[in-house]
């Protein structure tokens, strides 16, 4: 379970100080996939960082597990897996050996990681690649490489920043599944986008962000019964009040 | 410890599988070694011969005013040519080494008995004309000297009795410390070598980590910063001192079979590892050094532009000695570059180092190097590491 009070953060930029995110607040259940909607630049990424810890707050508090991250970092990432937003591989490692040195990263053996490795290139489909250097990977291959490596340690909670950016319809369907299949293992699974149909065909609970504010959340009928239109896409129009940086 | 031994071992093999990158380090040590070491050799060796053989070619102004020196010295390999009109800017202008001038008092000086003089011209800023000078130099002390000692015996005097001193000058320098001056260069170029061998791959490993995007995910993982850190410290020093040995190797066998070495260049097995041992410090120093720039600037090119100011850095203390030259005293073994410097030296000319010397050294650059990674790791763990900005 991961839980996100009042969460604030500004950074310093040329013309002056950017309130990237101003009030973020949500939880997300185990056994649940929640999906952080927002348009491009609307603090989905500075969220997630702040949830991860690789940045601090200026104010409010993160808890994994029930483990404040700003006072354990440390062992609250062991109860997390992250897809960042920055996903690079080792170009001259193989994509298992650079799923498995994320696994010794975690203090696993190579033996550790065996089974879930396994499991991991079947569910992920990554048999025809997997023992290939990462150099001249497709976007598809270096994304479910990517995720390999952030879950291979097992975390009960599962952060992907955008996860299906940039991939096909048969990759998306693929990672969908997996994604599906976490939520049955009783994981805790948070996911941002700005894709619509993501949101209708994954999430269980969805928090709208906009401007670093969380302009609403429920689940997706719920949202759709609060901004009065019968489909999700006008729902969220009506809820952010432009139709800017969304994608259809 | 075990985080940073998976970090040591994926860095290693991922350097290792950069072929190219990894052979031209080698090879540059392995290679350059050799050449300098007979390049120069065979250079210098046929510079010498030609100019110590070679006929002289003498202008003498006046020449017609001491017929019997000028008898003398061609019959020595010396060749008197006819003066160039203008002697200082035939000098300054190199058309030649040197210009003898005859005083035109020189006959009536020569019959009298007193001292003839001679005018030599030449400008001691080039070093090519010194062996010319040293020549001619040592000709007309001869000449000198025998004619002297040809006047004190036609007067009945025993003409040792000029001689108030006898100096014998005796050398104590070893074969080893003999090698050891003839060996200059060796220090810079393997200080250089493991000051920086490791360089590129720890701009690779922090800055180019970050642009390739796979630093977000590394800071993830549920460890401190540092300990990733001194991984990639480890394996990219690892690779320094492998560059290092191999350029010592070719050193060692580059003596062993090159042929005609002017002065005796002798470089123990001993010796070697020696070295070796006194440059592993410096070695961690410079990739501590690297680590800590290429954390805190944004882009591998601009890490890379820091390469051109420390490349300079070892030569510096050695300047400043060659302009204020001082004896070798303790605190200048905790002076980096300065003190690797001493130790290779003291090393190659065979000596002995003191347990307060190596002590000093030891722990001087124990403390800087801590100092650094200890900065290092402050910039690793903040925002700005992972963020690039």
């Amino acid at each position: 379970m991961i839980e996100i009070n009042n969460l604030k953060r500004s950074f310093k930029s040329k013309p002056g100080i950017v309130a990237a995110v101003k009030s973020v607040s949500f939880t997300a259940q185990d056994g649940q996939i929640t999906g952080l909607l927002g348009p491009n630049g609307a603090g989905k990424t500075s969220t997630l960082r702040l949830l991860y810890g690789l940045i601090s707050p200026e104010d409010g508090t993160v808890k994994i597990d029930g483990i404040d991250i700003s006072q354990d970092k440390i062992e609250a990432r062991r109860h997390l897996g992250v897809l960042p937003d920055t996903r690079g591989l080792y170009p001259r490692l193989t994509a298992r050996e650079n799923i498995l040195y994320y696994g010794e990263l975690h203090g696993l053996t190579h033996a550790d990681c065996e089974d879930e490795l396994a499991d991991l290139i079947v569910s992920l489909e990554m048999t025809e690649f997997i023992d290939r250097r990462c150099e001249g990977f497709s976007q598809g291959q270096r994304t479910k490489t990517a995720i390999a490596r952030a879950v291979i340690h097992r975390p009960k909670n599962i952060v992907l920043d955008e996860p299906t950016n940039g991939l096909d319809v048969m990759t998306t369907r693929g990672l969908r599944r997996f994604l599906q299949r976490a939520r049955e293992q009783g994981r805790c699974i948070i996911l941002s986008t700005h894709i619509m149909q993501e949101v209708a065909a994954l999430c269980d609970q969805v928090v709208v962000i906009s401007n670093g504010v969380v302009v609403a959340q429920g689940t997706p009928e719920e949202l759709r019964a609060e901004a009065n239109e019968l489909n999700l896409e006008d729902a969220f129009v009506s809820l952010i009040g432009s139709e800017e940086g969304l994608m259809l | 410890m075990k985080i940073m031994l998976a970090v040591f071992r994926k860095e290693w093999i991922d350097l290792m599988r950069d072929r190219r990158t990894v052979l031209i380090g080698l090879a540059m040590g392995a290679l350059l070694a050799p050449g300098l070491v007979i390049g120069i050799n065979v250079f210098a060796v046929e510079k010498l011969t030609q100019q110590y053989e070679a006929v002289l070619k003498l202008p003498v102004k006046n020449a017609e005013l001491a017929p019997n020196l000028i008898n003398w010295l061609s019959q020595r390999n010396v060749e008197v040519v006819e003066p160039p009109p203008e002697i200082d800017t035939a000098i300054r202008s190199q058309q030649v080494d040197l210009v003898l001038e005859i005083h035109p008092e020189y006959p009536q000086q020569w019959l009298s008995q007193m001292p003839a003089r001679i005018d030599i011209y030449y400008d001691a800023s080039r070093e090519s004309a010194r062996v010319a000078r040293s020549r001619v130099n040592g000709l007309l002390d001869t000449y000198s000297n025998m004619t002297g000692r040809l006047r004190l015996m036609s007067r009945g005097i025993d003409p040792d009795s000029s001689w108030a001193l006898t100096v014998v000058p005796r050398d104590l320098s070893t074969e080893a410390s003999k090698s050891g001056q003839s060996l200059a260069f060796l220090p810079y170029f393997l200080i250089l070598t493991a000051f920086l061998g490791g360089a590129y791959f720890v701009i690779d490993t922090t800055a180019g980590e970050r642009e390739r995007e796979s630093l977000e995910s590394l800071l993830l993982a549920p460890t401190p910063a540092s300990y990733i850190m001194l991984g990639k410290v480890m394996a990219t020093a690892g690779f320094g001192l492998l560059m290092t040995f191999v350029a010592l190797l070719a050193f060692k066998l580059s003596f062993s079979f090159a042929p005609n070495l002017i002065a005796e260049m002798k470089l123990s097995w001993a010796a070697a590892f020696g070295i070796w041992c006194a440059l592993a410090p410096i070695s961690v120093l410079g990739v501590s050094l690297l680590t800590l720039i290429s954390a805190t600037t944004k882009t591998v090119k601009e890490a890379q532009s820091y390469m051109s100011v420390l490349m300079l850095l070892p030569i510096i203390p050695s300047l400043i000695l060659m302009i204020n030259p001082i004896k070798t005293e303790i605190w200048m073994y905790s002076i980096p570059f300065l003190s690797q410097n001493q130790l290779i030296t003291t090393i190659l000319r065979g000596e002995v180092l003191t347990l307060a010397e190596l002590g000093v050294y030891a722990g001087s650059q124990m403390l800087i190097t801590m100092v650094i990674l200890g900065l290092a790791a402050v910039v690793y763990s903040s925002e700005k590491m992972a963020l690039g900005r």
